[in-house]
């Protein structure tokens, strides 16, 4: 008995109904890994240590159906298109005023506990009010310069999704 | 009668294939395209490359770009207007400053086509050693302006956009 399913599992008859399946089984996995749940590996350090480089993950891209973006959720925001996106942590929504002093987030001018956040430069910038429609992204790897990350506002419509886990 | 079935069926298939390609294929397009596409594979060295691939390189680099081309590209300090014959002496001075570069656009899309004017947005994604040997890769998304000129696509400008604005 078992013999015969693994046997009617690995060597198929191929009737009309098999090859239907086949196509739906296809076509199924192409949406949801093309629309919904997009493959992506991670490169760079600029969200170590809660992501590194070479982690494999998935992009949510149903998350904010029926919400926005809020603090403090991790975001892949598109550049030109999907097949490269930004890794980054929303630290504020807009109308919201963002500053760094001494390597310190404040967001409307209260300072922001981030216990993700991992080697803490001493990043300086003057306050910015996040703009209609956008929101305030910044990596968790703090180490370097704050010129040489790449963090600031961006509209909402930019991000695309969250990354599963 | 089955050979006048046959015969049938691949006129059939070649009609649909002729429509198909003259009302949907937009080839201008494509032509858009396979430029940008030329001119990263172009932009593109490594320290082992002859002389003669070097030269061959900048002047197909510089024959996609239009007589005078507006390069405002911030991350890498670049805005300012570039004319054709200067192409090879920024070059050169790039080949001084990076040991090893190559260039892939991806996401390549063409916004829109109002001939003889094109726009078209990628994500360039640099990848290069400096002369130190450190590494210094970039990401960053680039939009084009061309032009159509005696039925060739020239480059009259390029413009980074700011994705993330501090």
């Amino acid at each position: 008995m078992t013999g015969d399913l693994i046997n009617k599992f690995f060597f198929p008859k191929i009737t009309r109904h098999y090859l239907l399946r086949v196509v739906l089984v296809a076509l199924v996995t192409f949406i949801i890994f093309k629309y919904v749940l997009i493959p992506f590996r991670i490169q760079g350090e600029s969200m170590a240590p809660t992501y590194v480089t070479g982690s494999f993950n998935f992009c949510f891209t149903m998350r904010y159906l029926f919400s926005e973006p809020a603090p403090p959720d991790i975001v892949t925001v598109r550049m030109a298109g999907r097949k490269i996106m930004l890794l980054k942590r929303v630290v504020a929504t807009e109308g919201q005023s963002v500053e760094f002093r001494e390597g310190d987030l404040f967001v409307d001018g209260k300072k922001v506990d981030e216990p993700y956040v991992s080697g803490k430069s001493k990043w300086n910038l003057a306050p910015a009010v996040v703009k209609p429609g956008h929101v305030y992204v910044v990596g968790d790897n703090r180490s370097m310069p704050a010129e040489s990350h790449v963090f600031g506002q961006t509209p909402v419509e930019r991000i695309v999704g969250v990354p599963l886990w | 009668m089955v050979m006048k079935k046959y015969l049938t069926v691949g006129a059939v298939i070649a009609t649909v294939a002729a429509v198909y390609l003259f009302f949907f294929v937009d080839w201008e397009a494509r032509a858009v395209k396979k430029h940008l596409r030329s001119l990263a594979e172009e932009m593109a060295w490594s320290p082992g490359e002859s002389q003669l691939a070097a030269v061959t390189r900048v002047k197909s680099v510089q024959d996609k770009l239009a007589e005078s081309c507006q390069i405002d590209i911030p991350s890498y300090r670049i805005v300012q207007t570039v004319s054709r014959k200067d192409v090879p002496t920024y070059l050169t001075m790039g080949r001084n400053y990076y040991k090893e570069l190559s260039v892939k656009f991806e996401d390549l899309k063409v916004e829109s086509i109002q001939l003889p004017q094109a726009h078209a947005v990628t994500t360039a994604a640099v990848r290069a050693f400096g002369a130190d040997g450190q590494r210094n890769d970039e990401v960053l998304v680039l939009e084009f302006t061309m032009q159509k000129n005696e039925k060739q696509w020239e480059i009259t400008a390029v413009k980074e956009v700011q994705v993330l604005e501090k």
